[in-house]
């Protein structure tokens, strides 16, 4: 069964505003999460966790959506502000539909794209450190304990670069990495 | 009114370059629809109050950069290499330079997020001496939604701080 739009109107209006007022994939990011925690879904989420198969659905149907498009259109902003919220639960799933975002190469689909690479990389980043913390501490050569480091996937590829880029693109990528 | 079609021939890059020779990643991105659009014009009002003055349609065509480093032809940087261009080593390779407040009319106005990173960019349009302090209007393009001259503090970059900056001399 599908689902139908998971946000209400006003959510989603505040969604177009803020998303598509962006000209950054750091700001698109960030107004994606900002979106998300102020929604009723965020709540509803937490309160009722088997939502979560649900709204998985809605994604894939969204994405499915967008593919058959050619322009950015509302599935995405629903899309966009929906995938922070699946990014913090533990659904394999979820990494799974994270990866295939990530990886399809089309204008219209290109900001969701950029959104769904960066939350998986965060939820990566988080899944190196709680593993991190459980590891015993005696015996075990340092070198064990080194971090996944994903800063190679994010730097500048083609034509103006800095050392002050790839810095500010390291923090931007890992917020919970430990330097 | 009629309706322009300000965007004919999407989906392909430009070859741009800064003035030091540089060559500036870019992309025409397909415009966004009827739907999407309407959806933000009505949160424009409601957020905004109406208290800003469209100047050009929604589009997908160029962004804040395009605007203000490319003449409205292109998206400065393309959305699906967003960390290919840096918006600071581009304002050095086209020879700008941080100015202190008050700006002048057609400096270049960078908004920048609580963590340094540039989310949009717009150029002073007009000062109104307002009693002691200035009222300055940029005129930006707000991503694809379309350009508008606003005050600099009444816009979607709110969450920003403010700086100007001018060709060096």
């Amino acid at each position: 069964m599908n689902l139908g739009p998971l946000f209400s109107k006003e959510e989603l209006e505040d969604a177009a505003f803020y998303l598509l007022t962006c000209s950054s994939a750091e700001r698109y990011a960030r107004m994606a999460k900002d979106l998300a925690v102020r929604s009723k879904l965020s709540s509803d989420l937490k309160t009722n966790p088997d939502l979560t198969k649900g709204a998985l659905r809605r994604a894939r149907d969204l994405w499915k959506e967008i593919l058959s498009n050619k322009q950015r259109d509302i599935p995405e902003l629903e899309l966009a502000v929906l995938l922070p919220l699946l990014a913090q639960t533990a659904s394999s799933e979820v990494d799974d539909l994270l990866l295939a975002l990530g990886l399809v190469d089309r204008p219209n689909a290109a900001w969701i794209g950029v959104l769904a690479r960066r939350l998986r990389i965060e939820r990566a980043s988080n899944l190196d450190l709680a593993q991190s913390f459980r590891m015993p501490t005696k015996g075990i050569p340092n070198h064990s304990f080194a971090r996944s480091n994903y800063a190679f996937l994010i730097r500048p590829t083609l034509g103006i670069n800095s050392p002050r880029t790839k810095a500010s693109q390291k923090d931007e990528a890992f917020p919970l990495a430990v330097a | 009114m009629k309706e322009r079609k300000v965007n004919r021939n999407p989906n392909r890059s430009l070859e741009v370059q800064a003035y030091n020779g540089q060559d500036i990643p870019n992309h025409i991105d397909p415009d966004p629809t009827a739907g999407a659009i309407g959806l933000a014009e009505t949160a424009n009002e409601r957020l905004l109050r109406a208290s800003v003055n469209r100047l050009g349609p929604a589009t997908g065509r160029y962004n804040c950069h395009g605007l203000v480093f490319a003449s409205r032809r292109t998206n400065i940087p393309p959305s699906s290499l967003p960390d290919s261009v840096d918006i600071n080593d581009l304002l050095e390779a086209d020879e700008f330079e941080r100015v202190n407040p008050p700006p002048q009319v057609g400096d270049i106005i960078i908004y920048r997020s609580q963590r340094g990173a540039v989310d949009h960019s717009g150029i002073v349009s007009r000062i109104e001496p307002v009693g002691q302090q200035p009222t300055v209007f940029v005129w930006s393009m707000w991503g694809g939604l379309g350009e508008f001259e606003h005050k600099e503090d009444l816009s979607p970059y709110t969450d920003c701080t403010r700086e100007y900056w001018r060709l060096k001399r």
